[in-house]
This record gives structure tokens, C-alpha cells and sequence, in this order.
């Protein structure tokens, strides 16, 4: 969980061109850090690709903060495991 | 010195019609330009449709040896041109110095980038050759144009994207205003791109089925190509050789958002200045305006801006003033939307029915103007604004009237 | 023109390096910033020499937040808008913001990153596009990022037509003052050195044969010429009215007296070159200057084979009869092909040689071509100069010139 908070928040960082110090776990990414849609676009490729997840536009709405994220990624991470044992 | 401006000539190759009158009969009817996009493989994009001109056959209007060495913009330019300087009834230029081109474009030939690409990955850089490095530039439709004619005046190509088109027309209002042309072949082409399509994708901005500008329930842009070609002219030259007068250009607007590179204002503070300037410049009041042909990409922000930005501009007379979308029919063409769209415009105030926002279902309580749902209009149209809204928040606004000898 | 338009102020980035200063000082000394490339593999066009902007660090120069998903174009653009604006001593102010805009040429600017991200497309899928690269794409983005570093709200356009493409674009910047449009316009171009735009050069048989000295590589009007030696670059004059210059005690550099355009419909398709003078005397029309009124002429003639024959031939019969006192220049000789960066470049050395009374040497020059009919200084030459013509054009028949008068 650590790991995986902590590579979001570098994601963030690097997509954001922020510093990781800035991004508090509950930061808001929006209205905190001034990260606008197509910085959230881009934060939703990366996530895709690295994690090898589907994220749809719907999903890209709970992006609010580097917690929210991790716990998107988890659920869909979840549900690939899920989907590979069968 | 400040000539006056007319148009005497159009053209247009657009997914609902190709030649001018088979545009307009597809455009007062609401006809669906959208379609599956066949001209590359599509299989990976999420959403696969457009406006693909696909009964295009460039061996119509053009030799061979013409065909073999341009590509699909530059095709679509000449044949718009060819169809607008004939509409002029300018057969030939008796001072070729006197007349140049300005036409806008985004890729200019994303066709032959991409074959390029595609011998790039197969064989690496060393396998393109010169038959298609000598094709790709993005002024090249602008020169063909030229050549076809034999202009040897200015020959400009913007890159203006979405709003390249009402730049070509601003910039070409503005040489012949100024008395360093006569008459300038102006307007915008562009051909289907699969980075285009992929990257707007990309950015989750493209609609699956249909376009639906202003409605509740839109979900994004279409992608499209074409050509759209006006000739303009110095008025007294227009007077003199007893052209046919479409409508003048009476005024040119532009402005920036300075706020995003893809995404506009929320405020709408480009737009609002552009409408703003273009009406200034023509003197036309706020009470004359007849009808806004809108950029109306179908995003949800573009749509919401605009018509907040028509608002803010029109005050209590928006509400009046009939908006559509002809992007809801044809897709949005890019560097030839605007281009387009003046030709609409044009012939808007010549025939005098307005075209409709088609697909429109349910209406948006923050996109609240009239929209001319579904069916065309019939109603006198004196003048008209039209707007194109492009990255990085570019504004550009056209403002033509119905040409009026008295008027000064 | 009505109103006057002067220049005050000039945003650099050069083969010599980012700055005014450095660039000025190099083209005085006759200097070459042709090199071997370093930034990509160049052996499968020949491994020529060209003029790569070194050890490129925007970050040293401007604050951008998101600076490091800008490709090497709008790099290269936005630091030379953010030193234009230092030079002029903009003042940036809200409301002169909504009256500021930027032109800028290209040629090929978004070429590197257009098939980047087809190549990554068409390999690697859909799923692998970044969306942050795909607004690099599109050509215009580069001026876009300008307005968003800046805050500027006038209007922003890029243009394109060949390689006198800055030139076009000082055009534009020029017009859209004289109409009321804006009343400052940062105004130039830009071309990075990228394998693709090299393999279009290289493919379309336009590059110099490869040669291990600046001499052989970039000759222009010499016999012996045998190609262009491309370049890379951003460059932007800063255009106002006269009146607003002077209300701020702005530092007039120069005046833009006319400006024309023109095209030659025969020689796109054709081989045999012919005079290219049409944008030349289109210039002097629209400046109601006579062609003895001019001093220099900053040619833009850069070693093509065709390309300088033709401005050649245009300069000897559009200056027919004054040619005697006529001296020209050829600036790329110095720097290489610069595309889009070359016309504001050929304004800065123009302007600051009419301040410090001196031509500029055009080097590699070993024997003159027989169709130069005219002039060419091979060493640094003090000389009063008041009025230049700044020429560019190209094998595709499309040409713009400017006349700069000396303030």
C-alpha cells in the first residue's frame, strides 16, 4: 500500500510538475495543486499503462487526491486479479 | 485607405455535399455527414467515426500527373478553388501580382507525414524518399491553389487549427482593405488524420455516434476533412468586371484566452472580445445581427463558453438571435471548419434560410439559446457572426453582411 | 505604413547560443555555428554539419510550469519570447496584454513531435499515447504556449510559406498593427533540428555534400555551392507603433518601412530556375522606395543551388541600374538555414548593423557565382547604412521581403 501510494504520488509529481513534498496524501490535486484536466488525462495514461488497468472517463472524476487515486487503482487492480483466476 | 470587401465566389467540398449547391441542399435538409471512418485502420480508438468526404473522387476534377503529386489537402483545396473562382466567373488573372491565396490549415498533409512514418518503421528514416518529402509541407495546399491560377501575389498558409480558417479570411480581409491585393483566393482545407483522430481521442473530446453541439446530452466532437473556398475581392474591382456579390466582409475579430492549451476560459473572456471587435469594426449594432454561426464542436466546454460568451456579448438580444451548428452535420473540419462555415454564412445571407443544429434532443439548462433545432429556418438574414474557437484558446470572428451599395 | 511600426527589441536564440549578445558578436566575427549534430544519430543523412543550438537549458531562462512535456519547438520559442519581452522592456501590464499578440513561421515545427507520436501509434497502440504530447502535435501550440507564459490576450497565428516563413510572420505581426488590431506582436519564427526534419532536407536532395569544415558546407553565392546546411532556432523582433514606443522611451532599434510578398507559380514544379524579385519589388512598392534607396540587402540566400540563383537573378533585376552601390549579405553563411528563425534573425543583425554603422562578412564566400552581379562583403565592413531589404525565399516560389529603415 505504501509502495503503491508512493509511486502515485510520484506520477503526480513528475506529471504535475510538482514537488512530492506538496502532495499530501488528502491534497487536493484540482483546487490545491492547480492540476487541470489534460495533466488529469495524462495522470490517467500512465496509471493504464504501469498498472495495466482500463480507467474510463467516469472514474477519472474521483482524481481529487493521491488517497482517492490509490484506492481506484487498488479496485481495479482487485478486479484484474480477480479476473485471472478462474 | 480602407477598400470594402465582397465575396464573389464559393466553393466547398464538405462530407454533406461536394460543389456548392449539393452543400447547401445537404446542409437545409440536416443531412448526416458522420459515418464510420474508413480511411485508415480504426480497430484501436474508442471511437471510430467522422467525417469522411467518401465519395471524394479527386480523378473528377484533376489530371493525373496533378493527382500523383499532391496530397489529399491540396486536392480538396484546388477543387474548392477551381469551383469558387468559376463561381467568380475569374477565368483568368490579367494582373496575377494583384491576386494571392491565404488558406489555413492545422497538419496541412497528415496523409503523407504518415506514409512517411510508415515507411519510417518498416524500413527506417533512410527509406523516404523525395517523392514524399517533396509532398508533405503544410503550405503546399496554398501553392497548388497558386499554381492552379497562376497567382503571384502573396500565397499564405496559416496554421491556425480550428480557427485557421477565419484567420486566412481576416488576413486576406485585411491585404485587400489595405489596397495590396485585389482579389484573394481564401479559405481552409484539411484531410482525415489518424493522429488526429487518435489524440482527440486521447483526450476522451470525441463523440461515439453522433455530434450533438449545445444539447444536454453531448459527448464531444467529431472529426472531419474538407475544403471551403471563398473569392474575395476589392469591391470597386468586383463593381467593375459586374461580378455576382454574395455578401461583404465587414469585420474581423480576434483575441486569446492566455488560459489553456487545449481548453478554453470558463469565462469565455476570448471569445467575448473577438465577437466584440468584429462587431466594432463592421458598425453593426448588437439589433442587426441576424444569425451566429457557432464553432458548436459538441464538447461539453466549448459549447457551454460559447453560448456563455453570446450572452455576454448580446446581452438581452441573445435569446433572439438564432444559434446553430453546422459541425452537428459535417463534423468539425479543423483548418476548413471556419472556412466552411463562412461559405455557409455567405450563402445563408443569399438564400435566406438558416441552417439547423441537428441531433438536438434535450435541452441544456446552461446552453439556453435558440439553436435552430433540426430544421432549417427560412427568414431574411442581413448579417452574421461567425465564430471559431481553437487551442490555446485562438478566437477568431468573421462578421459579413448582406452588401448593401449604400452602406459605408 | 500607417501608423508607423518600429522595432524595440529582439529575442535570440541562435546556432551561437541563447542570447542577442552572442549571436551579434559572432556574426560580426564571422564566425560559422555550423557543427557536428549531437543531439540524434545523423549518419543516415550524411552526418553534415549543422547549426544545433548546444547545451539548450530553457529552465535557465524562463518559468513555465509544465515546461518538461513542451517539446524542443516550443522550448526554443518560449525562451526567445520571454527575451524579446526583456529586451523591448515590455511592460507587461493587464490591459497591455489584451492589445500583445505573437506570429510565428515554421516550417516544420511540430514535425519531431507529430511522428513521434504516429511512430508510437502505430507500434505500440493507442493505449500507449500520452495525452499531454498530442497538443505538441499541432503546429500552432508553440505560439499557444507564448500567450499562456506571457498572459498574452491580443491573438496568437502561426504561418507557413517555405523557408522565408519569420519573415511572412513580421508580415502579419506588421498588419494586424497597421489595422488596429494589437499594438505590440512579438514576431518570428522557429525550427528545431530533429532527425525528421533532416531527412526531409536530406530526401528531397536539398542538404550540401557532406564536408568536414563550415567552409564546403554552407557557401552561399559561391560557384561552388552545393547545398543547405540546416539549422535550428527561435527568434522574435518586438513590433509596436511609433507612438507607443515613444510614449514609453522604448529603444528603437529600426522601422519597418514596407513589406511584400509574392509567388512564382512556375518554379515549384519545374527545374530550371528563374529571377525571384517578385516580393522584392512588391516590397519597395508598398514602401514607395525606389531601389536606389536601398543600402544592404540581407539576402536570405543559403548555399541551395537553385535558391541563390534565383535571388540572385532577382536581386540583379529588381536593383538593375543601382547595382554598382548596392552591397549584399547572405547571414546564413554564418548560421545555416535557420527555417523559421532565420527572418528575425536577418532583422536583428540588420537593425543593430544600421546602429553600429558595419555589414556583417558573409564567410565561405571563396569564388562568386557568375550570376552575382553585385557586391558581397567576405569581411566585417563599416559602412553607413540606413535602409536594408531582408529577403527570404526558397524552391517553392514563395518569397517575402521587408525594407528596415535605420532609426
Amino acid at each position: 500500500m505504501e509502495t503503491l501510494k508512493a509511486e502515485i504520488r510520484s506520477m503526480v509529481a513528475r506529471v504535475g510538475d510538482l514537488k512530492e513534498a506538496e502532495i499530501g496524501d488528502d491534497t487536493d490535486l484540482a483546487n490545491d495543486l492547480r492540476m487541470d484536466s489534460l495533466q488529469a488525462l495524462e495522470l490517467l495514461a500512465e496509471l493504464e499503462n504501469h498498472f495495466q488497468i482500463e480507467i474510463s472517463e467516469e472514474q477519472l472524476r474521483r482524481f481529487t487526491s493521491v488517497n482517492n487515486i490509490v484506492g481506484l487503482v487498488e479496485e481495479l487492480c482487485g478486479q484484474n486479479a480477480a479476473s485471472m483466476v478462474q | 485607405m480602407s477598400n470594402r470587401v465582397v465575396i464573389t465566389g464559393l466553393g466547398a467540398v464538405t462530407p454533406i455535399g461536394i460543389g456548392t449547391d449539393e452543400f447547401w441542399q445537404g446542409m437545409i435538409a440536416g443531412k448526416n455527414g458522420i459515418s464510420e471512418i474508413t480511411a485508415f485502420d480504426t480497430s484501436s480508438y474508442p471511437h471510430r467515426r467522422g467525417g469522411q468526404i467518401k465519395n471524394f473522387d479527386p480523378a473528377v476534377f484533376l489530371e493525373p500527373e496533378q493527382i500523383e503529386r499532391i496530397g489529399r489537402a491540396s486536392q480538396l483545396a484546388i477543387v474548392a478553388s477551381k469551383m469558387a473562382m468559376g463561381d467568380a466567373g475569374i477565368t483568368h488573372l490579367s494582373n496575377p501580382r494583384r491576386v494571392g491565396v491565404s488558406l489555413g490549415t492545422t497538419y496541412g498533409e497528415p496523409g503523407i507525414l504518415e506514409q512517411e512514418d510508415d515507411l519510417w518503421i518498416t524500413g527506417g528514416p533512410q527509406s523516404i524518399g523525395s517523392c514524399v518529402a517533396l509532398k508533405n509541407s503544410s503550405y503546399l495546399p496554398a501553392i497548388n491553389v497558386a499554381v492552379e491560377f497562376g497567382v503571384e501575389g502573396m500565397v499564405e498558409t496559416l496554421l491556425n487549427a480550428c480557427a485557421a480558417g477565419n484567420c486566412a479570411i481576416g488576413y486576406a480581409f485585411d491585404q485587400i482593405k489595405m489596397g495590396c491585393l485585389d482579389v484573394v483566393i481564401a479559405g481552409g482545407a484539411e484531410g482525415m488524420s489518424r493522429v488526429g483522430l487518435a489524440g482527440f481521442n486521447r483526450l476522451f473530446a470525441v463523440a461515439p455516434e453522433i455530434c450533438q453541439p449545445f444539447d444536454k446530452n453531448r459527448k464531444g466532437m467529431m472529426l472531419s476533412e474538407g475544403a471551403g473556398v471563398l473569392v474575395m475581392e476589392r469591391l470597386e474591382h468586383a463593381v467593375a468586371r459586374r461580378a455576382s456579390i454574395y455578401a461583404e466582409v465587414a469585420g474581423y475579430g480576434v483575441s486569446c484566452d492566455a488560459y489553456h492549451i487545449t481548453g478554453p476560459h470558463p469565462r469565455g473572456i476570448g471569445a467575448i472580445r473577438a465577437m466584440e471587435s468584429a462587431l466594432a469594426e463592421s458598425k453593426i449594432t448588437l439589433d442587426q445581427v441576424d444569425y451566429i454561426n457557432a464553432h458548436g464542436t459538441g464538447t461539453p466546454a466549448n459549447d457551454k463558453v460559447e453560448s456563455l460568451a453570446i450572452k455576454e456579448v448580446f446581452k438581452d438580444r441573445a435569446q433572439q438571435i438564432p444559434v446553430s451548428s453546422i459541425k452537428s452535420m459535417l463534423g468539425h473540419s479543423m483548418g476548413a471548419a471556419s472556412a466552411i462555415e463562412a461559405v455557409a454564412s455567405a450563402l445563408v445571407i443569399k438564400r435566406g434560410v438558416i441552417p439547423p443544429t441537428i441531433n438536438y434532443q434535450d435541452p441544456d439548462p446552461e446552453c439556453d439559446l435558440d439553436y435552430v433545432p433540426n430544421t432549417s429556418r427560412e427568414q431574411p438574414v442581413n448579417t452574421v457572426i461567425s465564430n471559431a474557437l481553437a487551442f490555446g484558446g485562438n478566437c477568431a470572428v468573421l462578421a459579413l453582411r448582406k452588401f448593401d451599395n449604400r452602406v459605408n | 505604413m500607417k501608423p508607423r511600426i518600429v522595432i524595440t527589441g529582439f529575442g535570440v536564440v541562435s546556432p551561437f547560443g541563447v542570447g542577442k549578445q552572442v549571436f551579434w558578436s559572432k556574426v560580426k566575427a564571422g564566425a560559422s555555428g555550423l557543427k557536428p549534430i549531437s543531439t540524434f544519430d545523423a549518419s543516415g543523412c550524411g552526418s553534415p554539419l549543422a547549426g544545433e543550438v548546444e547545451d539548450f537549458r530553457p529552465e535557465q531562462v524562463i518559468k513555465y510550469k509544465g515546461l518538461s512535456f513542451l517539446d524542443r519547438t516550443s522550448k526554443l520559442v518560449c525562451t526567445a519570447a520571454q527575451l524579446a519581452v526583456d529586451d523591448a522592456g515590455l511592460e507587461l501590464t493587464r490591459e497591455a496584454k489584451t492589445r500583445t499578440g505573437v506570429v510565428l513561421g515554421t516550417t516544420h515545427g511540430s514535425l519531431h513531435s507529430f511522428s513521434t507520436f504516429d511512430r508510437g501509434l502505430m507500434t505500440k497502440g493507442f493505449a500507449s499515447i500520452s495525452p499531454l504530447l498530442f497538443p505538441n502535435t499541432v503546429p500552432n501550440v508553440p505560439a499557444g504556449h507564448v500567450t499562456l507564459m506571457l498572459g498574452l490576450e491580443g491573438f496568437s497565428s502561426t504561418v507557413s510559406s517555405g523557408l522565408s516563413n519569420g519573415l511572412a510572420a513580421v508580415k502579419l505581426a506588421a498588419q494586424m498593427i497597421v489595422n488596429g488590431r494589437a499594438r505590440a506582436v512579438l514576431a518570428g519564427g522557429v525550427d528545431s533540428l530533429t532527425l525528421e526534419t533532416l531527412v526531409q532536407f536530406y530526401a528531397a536532395g536539398l542538404l550540401a555534400k557532406p564536408a568536414t569544415d563550415g567552409a564546403a558546407a554552407c557557401s552561399p553565392f559561391d560557384k561552388d555551392r552545393s547545398g543547405i546546411s540546416l539549422a535550428e532556432g527561435a527568434s522574435f523582433a518586438v513590433l509596436e507603433t511609433y507612438e507607443q514606443a515613444a510614449a514609453r522611451g522604448a529603444t528603437i532599434h529600426g522601422e519597418i518601412l514596407g513589406c511584400g510578398s509574392a509567388f512564382d507559380p512556375k518554379a515549384v514544379y519545374r527545374l530550371n530556375p528563374e529571377a525571384n524579385g517578385g516580393a522584392m519589388s512588391a516590397a519597395l512598392e508598398n514602401s514607395g522606395l525606389s531601389p536606389g534607396s536601398i543600402d544592404f540587402v540581407s539576402a536570405g540566400a543559403n548555399g541551395g543551388v537553385s535558391g541563390d540563383k534565383m535571388e540572385a537573378l532577382g536581386i540583379k533585376a529588381v536593383f538593375k541600374g543601382v547595382l554598382p552601390r548596392l552591397k549584399v549579405g547572405a547571414m546564413k553563411s554564418m548560421t545555416g538555414e535557420c527555417q523559421g528563425a532565420s527572418g528575425a534573425l536577418q532583422i536583428c543583425a540588420a537593425c543593430l548593423g544600421m546602429q553600429e554603422g558595419v555589414i556583417p562578412p558573409t564567410i565561405n564566400l571563396r569564388e562568386k557565382d557568375a550570376d552575382c552581379d553585385f557586391e558581397i562583403a567576405t569581411e566585417l565592413q563599416k559602412a553607413n547604412i540606413n535602409t536594408v531589404m531582408v529577403c527570404g525565399s526558397d524552391n517553392s516560389g514563395l518569397g517575402t521581403s521587408l525594407i528596415i529603415g535605420k532609426q
